[in-house]
């Protein structure tokens, strides 16, 4: 970089934070990000044949890498089309397919970034379970697919301490797949020490889906929706159909999902405490319309509906399940850190992800720990109020960390690769290293 | 992980005159207007504890040194440095994230601080829970 280490804020980096809903992408220093992709993409196989670009939307991309024509994007994905299939390059918050995710940078650099991708320097956030190998494969495609100057990975949730002003702390991230607490110690992440537990974001979409197909509530997605008439309340919907292609089963999914999602935003609700059904007749009930025009008051399952991510055990069709509710997730995590740091963790609990911004849940994860914290030590539960900064606040981290003028000696260079190949990339991220060669750092400090 | 900032020497000096000659009651440190590097804010020669939270900016964020004495049940006269990082949930969030990452660089200087308080708001830094945290050995 000209000008020396001190060469000033703009080295016009770039910031992706990988999440399981949608990738964030855009310029370091900014205050969000310039683009939300949704993760999921829709594909369709097109073997060998050529086929032209059709609509000037923007919506598609390469198609030589396996044979399969990709949709990316929120407009392209939710336009009805024959035969798409609806899928998501990640498994387990790590990336599965890289083809699907080489199309989904491409398409960033291409229509959100439009710029040339040896320009800018890439800060990319990573899960704290990423496993050695696909860490080196992402630095790989980095360096030789994208020719970027420099790169540098790092956890998400070291990312939202310091975006919070700790650099010790307990990262609760309720996201769409997963919820889980990492220990955050003097800016490593105690890897071994999280935790993850599926009762996240999509867990109460499945429970809304259950819940109105017990009803007899059919969710219709708005594409099917041509024209609706206004019905009473709870009346059967009256509404006519469009002419659409024949969509695949993912895709009809996908788009109830999206529904779903809608409804558990603006309706749902969690309670205080403990919730249970029968002291619930004084609770305020909220009206909701579906996009076919059915509407009806929802009152007692605003909270019932949420109440499995904190009380697990009377979730329907999951006798004697194992899963871990919010508040356990924390005091497992916690548990497994080392002795000396466990005070300092209940001290800073950071509170983020988009499903924390259900109504009540940072004030129920409060109380939850509140009953768990031991009496000698200090609990304080932190979330950010503004929702961007709760949803992006790995993004939001990265993007400071990024433009500090001080931290490009912390880049590994394009030179830096070349010398030493792509195993380089685990050198330079010394908070890869395990709870207990760090536990062993602790004890002899 | 750090974000690059380095310490001055300065900070080093002030630290030493407070670990060994005592001269000071506290010392604050914060990053530098062109967020470079490390400085002495300002060095205090009487304060109580009191007088040092009130120093601290509401919405800024800074690193302090301070000198803290007690007596043991007894009555054993104790002294110790304490390190503080003082975060408040006020600032903001490009000066925290700075803090934050900075704070390796200068506590690796600042060798013989047993004690630290990472603080984001007054009500951390009650002087009863310090004392406490303090006078149990004071491990990290």
């Amino acid at each position: 970089m000209s000008g020396g280490v001190y060469g000033g804020d703009e080295v016009g980096a770039l910031v992706f934070d990988v999440g399981s809903t949608s990738l964030r992408g855009g310029y370091a220093g900014e205050d969000c990000p310039k683009a939300e992709i949704p993760m999921h993409v829709g594909f369709k196989d097109e073997p060998k044949e050529e086929s032209m670009e059709v609509d000037g939307s923007g919506d598609q991309t390469n198609k030589d890498r396996s044979g399969k024509k990709y949709y990316i994007d929120t407009n392209a994905v939710h336009v009805p089309r024959d035969g798409m299939e609806m899928a998501s390059p990640l498994r387990d918050g790590m990336i599965e397919d890289w083809d699907m995710f080489q199309a989904l940078l491409d398409h960033t650099y291409k229509k959100h970034i439009r710029s040339e991708s040896p320009l800018h320097p890439v800060l990319m956030s990573e899960p704290p379970w990423n496993v050695r190998g696909k860490r080196e494969k992402l630095t790989e495609l980095m360096f030789e697919q994208y020719n970027i100057p420099a790169f540098f990975l790092c956890k998400n949730a070291v990312l939202s301490a310091f975006a919070n002003g700790r650099s010790t702390a307990l990262v609760v991230d309720s996201g769409a797949t997963h919820t889980t607490a990492v220990p955050v110690h003097d800016g490593y992440a105690l890897a071994s020490a999280s935790v993850k537990s599926p009762l996240a974001g999509d867990f109460v979409t499945l429970q809304c889906k259950q819940y109105f197909e017990e009803q007899n509530i059919e969710i219709v997605p708005s594409y099917i929706v041509a024209k609706k008439e206004e019905v009473g309340d709870g009346a059967p919907p009256c509404y006519v159909k469009k002419q659409i292609p024949d969509v695949s089963k993912s895709w009809h999914n996908y788009m109830v999902k999206k529904v779903l999602q809608d409804f558990q935003a603006s309706v749902l609700q969690v309670a205080d405490g403990p919730f249970n059904n029968e002291d619930t007749t004084n609770l305020l009930p909220l009206q909701y319309e579906f996009p076919n025009g059915y509407h009806q008051d929802f009152g007692p399952e605003r909270f019932y509906l949420a109440e499995g991510l904190f009380d697990p055990s009377n979730i329907k069709g999951l006798d004697g399940n194992t899963m871990l509710s919010v508040g356990h997730v924390v005091s497992t995590s916690i548990g497994m850190c080392d002795i000396d740091i466990r005070p300092s963790m209940y001290n800073s609990i950071i509170v983020t992800g988009g499903n924390s911004l259900l109504l009540g849940f940072v004030d129920r994860v409060n109380r939850e720990l509140s009953n768990k914290t031991p009496p000698s030590m200090r609990l304080k539960v932190m979330s950010s109020a503004g929702t961007a900064e709760r949803r992006f606040s790995s993004w939001i981290g990265g993007s400071i960390l990024a433009s500090l003028g001080t931290f490009q000696q912390m880049w590994i260079s394009k030179q830096e690769y070349e010398e030493s190949g792509k195993t380089c990339v685990e050198r330079n991220y010394p908070f890869v290293c395990t709870s207990h060669s760090r536990a062993a750092i602790i004890t002899l400090s | 992980m750090t974000s690059g900032v380095k310490c001055s020497d300065d900070v080093v000096s002030k630290f030493q005159e407070i670990k060994i000659g005592h001269k000071y009651k506290y010392v604050t440190y914060n990053i530098s207007d062109d967020l470079s590097q490390i400085e002495t804010e300002s060095t205090v020669q009487q304060g109580s504890w009191d007088d040092f939270c009130a120093a601290l900016p509401p919405d800024g964020c800074r690193y302090a040194v301070y000198d803290f004495d007690y007596e043991l049940p007894d009555g054993g006269k104790r002294n110790k440095l304490i390190f503080v990082n003082w975060c408040p949930d006020s600032a903001k969030i490009k000066l925290k994230m700075l803090y934050a990452t900075s704070k390796d660089a200068i506590k690796k200087k600042l060798v013989g601080i047993g004690n630290e308080v990472q603080a984001t708001g007054l009500d951390e830094l009650n002087y009863d829970e310090i004392l406490e945290k303090i006078s149990r050995g004071g491990k990290n």
